[in-house]
């Protein structure tokens, strides 16, 4: 079986949009986590639907299973920044001024 | 979605790929099903030309064909990807394809929970 | 399209080769059978496998087909004749037909049979397995 060679364009994060640049004002910061929440749940809800779809036949079992790990990752990622927020704040509070 | 390296060009094609051999599984199903069918030709999805096609950008997925007009399109959007091949089946040669699309498929589901792996070491920071 | 249509096409596969078997059972048990219900000896039968569609709206290039036996027919050519004027079942002439049943062909059919109905259970096999692999996805 020839193993097919990856151009550049194949692997280069073209949706790598990730995070934009680090955000400058509160504002920006605040829409960011909130884009975040909405696309965790996004990711649930696209899960939710794969999952229901793979049992009714539908959808593959490798389909359900991606999007359920994509689901899970995407929270993790989410609680994780919250975590360091939290963290961060408690630092603040803890400065003497 | 943004989430990056979720949604890249690697990840894409494994996806893509995953899709592709399930439906390759069933092709050969078809075609050990029919083993003994007379006038019954075998049908083949060719790998290299659809990943190049798929690389370069110009893959067809068309779900419409000519045989029948009252027939609804976007049953099944990977048709135009298996070809008639006019050959008799030869089931030791059907076998063999067969293991190989499981290995591939073995081999892309591997790469996928690897990379899954490496997304989640990052995002939990190795304290799991 | 599911992993799960692949398994339905090879169900279709054991169907249709074990109908076979059947037929083929049925040939080889009426090898000497000189009297059937329909009067006249027994007539080797076969069976007819057609490739269909796997589901009705499916009917276009590039879908796999199921196979299915549509009909099962017997075959009237070939008849052994043996003059035999005592034998109950001989007719004016003194004959009895025996069946057109080949005992060596029926068993090379046998085998074939029996390797296209192991072959659909390895198409099984693998179904399974690669959907196994699948759920490895989420650890």
């Amino acid at each position: 079986m020839k193993v097919m060679p990856l151009s550049p364009e194949l692997i280069s994060p073209q949706g790598a949009q990730s995070l934009e640049k680090p955000p400058g004002s509160r504002q920006e910061f605040e829409n960011l986590l909130g884009k975040m929440m909405n696309d965790v749940n996004q990711l649930q809800h696209d899960s939710d639907q794969k999952v229901s779809g793979s049992l009714l036949g539908q959808e593959e079992m490798h389909t359900a299973m991606l999007s359920l790990e994509k689901a899970n990752l995407g929270f993790k990622l989410l609680l994780q920044v919250r975590n360091k927020m939290v963290e961060a704040y408690q630092e603040l509070a803890r400065m003497q001024i | 979605m943004s989430w990056g390296v979720l949604t890249d060009g690697a990840m894409r094609l494994l996806e893509k790929t995953l899709d592709w051999r399930v439906q390759n599984q069933q092709v050969i199903a078809g075609n050990i099903a029919n083993l003994d069918t007379p006038q019954y030709t075998r049908k083949e999805m060719d790998f290299e030309n659809i990943l190049q096609s798929y690389t370069r950008g110009n893959l067809q997925t068309v779900s419409i064909t000519k045989t029948d007009p009252g027939h609804l399109g976007g049953a099944n959007p990977g048709a135009g990807l298996v070809e008639e091949t006019g050959d008799e089946v030869d089931l030791d040669q059907e076998v063999v394809r067969m293991s190989k699309n499981q290995l591939a498929y073995n081999a892309s589901v591997q790469m996928l929970i690897k990379k899954l792996d490496i997304i989640r070491a990052a995002i939990e920071g190795g304290t799991k | 399209m599911s992993m799960f249509k692949s398994m339905d096409l090879s169900a279709s596969g054991l169907t249709a080769q074990r109908q076979r078997l059947d037929v083929i059972a049925e040939n080889l048990a009426n090898i000497n059978t000189t009297r059937t219900a329909q009067g006249g000896p027994y007539k080797r039968k076969s069976v007819i496998m057609e490739a269909r569609p796997a589901e009705d709206f499916d009917s276009f290039l590039g879908s796999p087909e199921k196979v299915e036996v549509v009909q099962i027919t017997e075959d009237s050519k070939g008849l052994v004749p043996d003059y035999d004027p005592g034998h109950p079942d001989a007719n004016k002439d003194g004959t009895v037909l025996y069946p057109n049943v080949n005992p060596v062909s029926e068993m090379v059919h046998l085998m074939l049979a029996s390797r296209a109905y192991e072959a659909n259970v390895a198409v099984l096999r693998t179904g399974k397995t690669m959907a196994q692999k699948a759920l490895e996805i989420g650890r």
